[in-house]
């Protein structure tokens, strides 16, 4: 059977997708339309009070460097753009699945944000909000096993228990595919835009992807390095291998590490106390 | 700097880092000295946690020495021992711990 056949056969087993929201459906529409204006976005997301409010502490957070200082969603939207604000309404909406669904997933998701900004932005490159946001999202593959296949999401805890092995290497093992296939199906099932999808889909295998493959790298790299500072929970402790060409393809060797390190662990230090 | 459970606070401490509200608006500035009625708003306001100055507060089987945080980051690369890039990391990551404890401990409290 094809990789793509057996990605089918799982995915037909889930049975209905998480729901969202009403308003992320709305938002959506409203985002494509060449013609909506940020007001108008705005007024939609704010028109459900909690994700509205969610919405403005994610934006307001350090992890977008305007700390404090935006005061409306449409002002969001100007400043951080369409497809961040969709990334944050979908984080915000799944927050409370994330953290059914892994004790520590929305913290580890939280601090590989954080860490593929920091990184972003040091390397120079363009829209790191875009980045941070594609990397709170890269393990929502995790939460749809979780949700959808439960029985598989059994097994795998399991295997990963008895058998000392990572978590992806463990769904590999019982579903024969991974977190980051799901996810991406997942990403396509929302209509989510590719500089989200892409990182999403190949932030084990950055090497893989022709197209935004910076953006999948960074997001792969500050998955291993929140690992690395204990910063939440993915299913697994340990830190996994950052795949050579991605750490090449960024130039990362020429980097000062230990001030990008350093730079890291005091951003890290507002995850942990970061609450909605 | 130290990050403290608003429970902990005591008056006179200084803020390292500003406090914000739920929409992200700094209630107070970094540097600001607590007074006991401010504690009190804080308190009102669900605030939980505040960031200050030194390391004034004792929080018993939560505090980790370097050594131990150092530890148990080089315990999650288990699975990678020996791969050049992931060495260098875990290197870069081990000063870091080190560098900043130290600060820590070293800031006088009202400093």
């Amino acid at each position: 059977m094809g990789k793509e056949q057996h990605i089918k056969s799982i995915t037909k087993k889930i049975q209905g997708l998480p729901t969202l929201p009403h308003v992320v459906e709305k938002l959506t529409k409203v985002v494509e339309s060449p013609e909506s204006t940020a007001k108008e976005v705005g007024k939609l997301i704010a028109s459900d009070q909690v994700l509205g409010a969610k919405v403005l502490k994610l934006v307001n957070s350090p992890f977008y460097g305007f700390p404090g200082r935006i005061s409306s969603i449409s002002h969001a939207i100007i400043l951080l753009g369409f497809n961040v604000i969709k990334g944050v309404v979908l984080s915000a909406s799944v927050f409370d699945l994330m953290e059914r669904s892994m004790v520590g997933l929305w913290e580890h998701s939280l601090g590989c944000a954080v860490t593929a900004g920091t990184i972003a932005r040091r390397l120079g490159l363009a829209e790191p909000e875009e980045i941070s946001t594609a990397a709170l999202l890269h393990d929502i593959g995790k939460v749809l096993i979780k949700v959808s296949l439960s029985d598989d999401y059994e097994k795998i805890v399991r295997v990963v228990e008895k058998e000392k092995v990572s978590f992806r290497d463990a769904e590999v093992s019982v579903l024969g595919i991974d977190h980051a296939e799901i996810g991406s199906w997942l990403s396509n099932e929302w209509n989510l835009p590719e500089k989200l999808t892409i990182p999403i889909a190949f932030h084990h295998t950055p090497e893989n992807t022709l197209r935004l493959k910076d953006r999948a790298a960074v997001v792969h790299i500050a998955d291993s390095i929140t690992r690395a500072f204990g910063i939440g929970f993915g299913g697994d402790p340990w830190v996994q291998k950052i795949s050579d060409a991605a750490w090449n393809y960024l130039g990362m060797e020429k980097e000062d590490l230990d001030a990008l390190m350093q730079l890291i662990m005091i951003d890290l230090e507002d995850v942990s106390t970061f609450r909605f | 700097m130290q990050r403290v459970p608003l429970d902990l606070v005591k008056p006179g401490m200084v803020l390292a880092k500003p406090i914000l509200n739920e929409k992200g608006m700094a209630l107070c500035g970094e540097g600001a000295e607590l007074s006991a009625a401010m504690l009190e708003r804080l308190k009102r306001m669900d605030v939980s946690f505040v960031t200050v100055k030194g390391h004034p507060v004792d929080l018993g089987v939560e505090e980790k020495s370097k050594e131990q945080l150092l530890a148990e980051m080089q315990g999650r690369f288990i699975h990678v021992e020996g791969d050049p890039i992931m060495e260098l990391i875990k290197a870069s990551i081990g000063r870091a711990i080190m560098s900043a404890q130290e600060e820590g401990v070293e800031t006088p409290s009202h400093g």
